[in-house]
């Protein structure tokens, strides 16, 4: 079986539970040899004792280790831990035969819910669950073999099997919640990483595009013509074209720092900024861009529109999630509703620009004589973080294991107790109420159960536990209500009131430790009946705090890790896009304007080349599916002849290759005559022709 | 409209003076002088054309009081301005705009040809072609291209445009190259009739605006497109 990757979430989860798994095996101990100052296990041979320190050991160490121990050591030492386990259950079989003076199986023995979340971590949810039948299985038939099987048996075995079920379910669960984490956000890395790369290297093409745009064509196109021009002004401009196409790798691809682009943007239009960010700002390259397009388109209009002396701010605040950019002005304002519907360009300039990046949002507010502000805004886009709802049919099955072992428990508990006391009413009674107060959680609607429904529940919890410990003598197994009460606040906890879950244990331990001083009884007794809530209750409010924040942490580590991811696939990518757009340009553009820097007068057939030049470049804009051969070689050669040539692909269906290549064959021979202009066009679909050419005045076409 | 020879020679005079002739006055705007000395080359030939300034951007150009009647607009200037914005505050100056490209793809094209621009015209072009297209926009005319005519007529938007068939196929031909006189004898009409149904197409183009699918959507663009006051034309 291949090993599954531990994700950052799960192995957050398992140390977690490691941790939890220790905690609980200590308390084990502790009571243990309280316990062992009393009666129960004395005698056993001091081999056996030192097996179950040395467990105890074990466990406690793999608490203590756990926060730096890997998956993979951890998964081992946990396996160790309830191997371990196991074999100290079975080592009890040659202890208890040499003892003649033990009566009943230990107690510590029967507390499994340790060695079951250990197994969980070693072996998953089929050994936990093994775990737990094998610790019940030889509870039960140690208890036939050695003695126990009485009512403190019976109460204390049903609890034990139930915690076990609950662990299992719980811890089951936050692992199968935080590996869901861990797939979604290794899912939003690689999207993020995949889509950053691709605007990254669409920025890096946009960039390279508009300085052949802006540079290159330009130089050209002056070198082509033959109007009088300057010599040395035509050598400046293509040095100058020359060494951006060289620099334009060694650019940083990098956006610079939005605050910063915010400042100088303000500066230019003589604004202050006023900056209110909380560290650094994390804003999606885009994004970023889009809104410090706005931004000034902004604060240009202000100046045109708001009037003379009105003044006008660049406003920026946000931190590490969100960005907030607002352009004020109290300038004359305007009435949105009341202006005409037929202006174009701020709209799409302003406002739409930074609504179409994923995140972004915008608005503006204004009022005659109130000024003008713009608000510009992003978030990182809703990623699917939230782990999927986590395999719901194993958590509802688990639940259901766990629903049938906490009646089946608590029916053979209070039939238990009914027999050992010779009085039906009061168990009866108490397992009615426990019923009753369970399903008054399990039928609430709502995820987090409502106040009124907490309200009840605590009443008819506290209620049973108060009225049962009054009605029957104090004792372990005959306050067996007290630990299923526990059970429910447990439930309780997990319908998100884990401090109204607090309350109701302390409510309980206070009529336990109340009902227990009355009766008369040892603090040992009193300890026995508090300590299995205490412990429950505690422990399951302390997993859920320690699993919502870890949950929390790591959903954050999750968002910077895919952050570092975006920024890393937008450096690469548009490193990557610039560094081959500049190789292959180069090749083809340097050399020529290399020439035309030189200053000397360029002949008719260097003039050629560059008009040749010029339009294979255009042709890169529009030209599409008829970039090739032979029909380039055809076009540069009626260039080279002085014939104006205009490619354009139209194509709203694009044609196959084997059409292309027919199309560009029969296009190059068509104009192979051409004398002064030649257009080439790939037709829109639901044309006649495929492609059409006009030579020189005359169109015919391509009908494939 | 020609002029005498007499006014030819103070032509090189530029900028500045009031003319008390009817040369046409002609500012660029482009990221590049160079553009603006081979612009001066290419008017030099003709008598009512005269270039009075070149700034690199339109802000720039605006700012002083109107001295030309029309203006030579690079579509995509190095400060990043969008085009629409830069022909509206040129038109709300008081010039015509005739838009000159190096290469672009449909969209700007699109875009230009959504404005009140008379025409867009390819850097590259013939020399000849040029200058028949400064003097057309000089003269307030609109001025067609094939570039211009093949944006619109991949444009998914004018689909659902109120085109007649003819209107439509006129475009497509000239979309492939074709000038109005081709155009015309391909169609058995007058070239004249030819450059009403390019007129028609424009203003049905101009007013074609933005895709705006829902209600919502139109009463958020009016909002949106409300942002600036109402322009006061002059």
């Amino acid at each position: 079986m291949a090993e599954p990757i531990v994700g950052r979430a799960e192995l957050a989860a398992r140390r977690l539970i490691a941790v939890g798994t220790a905690i609980v095996a200590l308390l084990v101990a502790v009571v243990a040899v309280l316990l062992l100052l009393r009666d129960d296990a004395r005698g056993l041979p001091h081999w056996f004792l030192a097996i179950a320190a040395g467990v105890t050991v074990a466990f406690v160490a793999l608490g203590m280790l756990a926060p730096w121990l890997g998956p993979r050591s951890l998964r081992a030492c946990a396996g160790v831990v309830s191997v371990a386990y196991a074999l100290l259950l079975a080592a009890f079989l040659p202890a208890q035969s040499v003892l003649t003076d033990i009566d009943r199986f230990p107690w510590m023995l029967s507390a499994s819910a340790a060695a079951v979340a250990a197994a969980l971590l070693a072996f998953g949810q089929a050994g936990a669950w093994s775990m737990l039948a094998l610790a019940a299985g030889a509870g039960l038939g140690y208890r036939l073999l050695v003695g126990g099987l009485d009512l403190d048996g019976i109460v204390n075995d049903a609890q034990a099997t139930l915690s076990g079920a609950v662990v299992c379910v719980i811890c089951g669960q936050v692992l199968v919640s935080s590996r869901g984490l861990d797939r979604a956000a290794a899912l939003v890395t690689a999207e993020t990483a995949r889509a950053s790369g691709e605007r990254g290297r669409l920025a890096a093409r946009t960039r390279a595009a508009a300085l052949v745009h802006d540079e290159v064509l330009a130089t050209l196109n002056l070198a082509a013509s033959d109007l009088p021009l300057p010599a040395e002004r035509l050598a400046a401009q293509a040095a100058q074209a020359s060494g951006m196409v060289i620099s334009l790798v060694e650019d940083d691809p990098a956006v610079p720092r939005l605050v910063d682009a915010l400042r100088a943007e303000a500066q230019r239009s003589g604004a202050p900024l006023v900056d209110r960010t909380a560290g650094e700002l994390a804003v999606d390259p885009a994004a970023a861009q889009a809104i410090l397009a706005a931004v000034r388109q902004a604060l240009e209009n202000s100046s045109r529109h708001a009037g003379p002396g009105a003044r006008r701010r660049v406003e920026v605040e946000g931190d590490a999630s969100r960005v907030v950019v607002e352009v004020v002005d109290d300038g004359i304002g305007f009435e949105p509703e009341a202006v005409g519907a037929d202006r174009l360009g701020v709209r799409s300039s302003i406002l739409a620009r930074v609504r179409e990046v994923p995140g972004g949002g915008a608005s503006v507010e204004s009022a005659p004589g109130r000024g003008t502000r713009v608000r510009l805004s992003w978030v990182p886009p809703a990623a699917e973080t939230e782990p999927p709802a986590a395999s719901p049919r194993s958590l509802r099955a688990g639940l259901l294991v766990i629903a049938i072992v906490f009646v089946a428990g608590q029916t053979l508990s209070a039939v238990a107790a009914a027999l050992a006391t010779g009085s039906w009413w009061a168990p009866m009674g108490a397992l009615l109420v426990l019923l009753a107060a369970a399903e008054v959680l399990r039928l609430a609607p709502t995820p987090v159960a409502s106040l009124p429904r907490t309200a009840v529940f605590l009443v008819l919890v506290v209620g049973v536990v108060t009225g049962g410990l009054l009605a029957v003598p104090f004792a372990f197994g005959t306050a067996w209500f007290t630990a299923a009460a526990a059970f429910l606040l447990v439930a309780l906890a997990l319908r998100e009131r884990p401090g109204s879950a607090l309350a109701g244990l302390a409510a309980i331990v206070a009529v336990v430790v109340g009902v227990g001083l009355g009766s008369g009884a040892g603090p040992a007794t009193i300890a026995l009946v508090a300590g299995r809530p205490i412990v429950l209750v505690l422990l399951a409010v302390a997993l859920l705090v320690a699993v919502t924040r870890m949950e929390r942490r790591t959903r954050e580590l999750h968002r910077q890790s895919a952050e570092t991811a975006r920024r890393a696939a937008w450096d690469a990518a548009s490193r990557a896009e610039l560094a081959a757009r500049a190789t292959e340009l180069d090749r083809r553009v340097v050399p020529l304007l290399a020439r035309i820097a030189a200053g000397a007068e360029l002949t008719d057939s260097e003039r050629r080349a560059c008009s040749v030049l010029e339009g294979e470049l255009r042709d890169e804009y529009r030209a599409g599916g008829l970039v090739r051969e032979p029909l380039a070689t055809a076009v540069s050669r009626a260039r080279a002849r002085g014939v104006d040539v205009v490619l354009l692909d139209d194509a709203t269906m694009p044609p196959d290759e084997p059409t292309l290549d027919a199309v560009a064959a029969w296009m190059a021979a068509a104009i192979e005559s051409a004398r002064s202009r030649v257009v080439g066009r790939l037709q829109p679909a639901d044309r006649d022709a495929v492609a059409t050419v006009t030579v020189d005045g005359a169109t015919i076409g391509f009908h494939g | 409209m020609n002029l005498s020879g007499a006014d030819s020679c103070v032509r090189h005079s530029i900028a500045g003076e009031i003319e008390m002739r009817n040369a046409k006055r002609i500012a660029i705007v482009d990221d590049h002088e160079l553009v603006a000395i081979a612009v001066q080359g290419l008017l030099d030939g003709s008598a009512d054309l005269e270039l009075v300034r070149h700034t690199t951007t339109v802000a720039e150009l605006v700012r002083r009081m109107r001295d030309a009647d029309l203006v030579l607009l690079d579509l995509s200037l190095r400060d990043d301005s969008a085009p629409a914005a830069n022909i509206a505050a040129i038109r709300d100056w008081g010039a015509e705009v005739l838009v000159l490209t190096s290469a672009e793809n449909p969209y700007l094209v699109r875009e230009a040809s959504r404005t009140d621009a008379l025409g867009i015209v390819r850097k590259s072009a013939p020399r000849a072609e040029l200058l028949a297209a400064v003097a057309a926009a000089a003269r307030g005319e609109h001025v067609s291209s094939t570039e211009w005519a093949s944006a619109l007529d991949t444009d998914p938007l004018l689909r659902g445009a109120p085109l007649t068939a003819r209107e439509r196929e006129v475009l497509a031909l000239y979309a492939s190259g074709m000038g109005a006189k081709e155009v015309g004898a391909a169609l058995f009409v007058s070239e004249n009739t030819v450059n009403d149904h390019l007129r028609r197409i424009r203003s049905v183009y101009q007013q074609l605006g933005r895709p705006a699918a829902t209600k919502v959507e139109l009463y958020q663009r009016g909002i949106e497109d409300g942002f600036m006051p109402a322009p006061h034309r002059g």
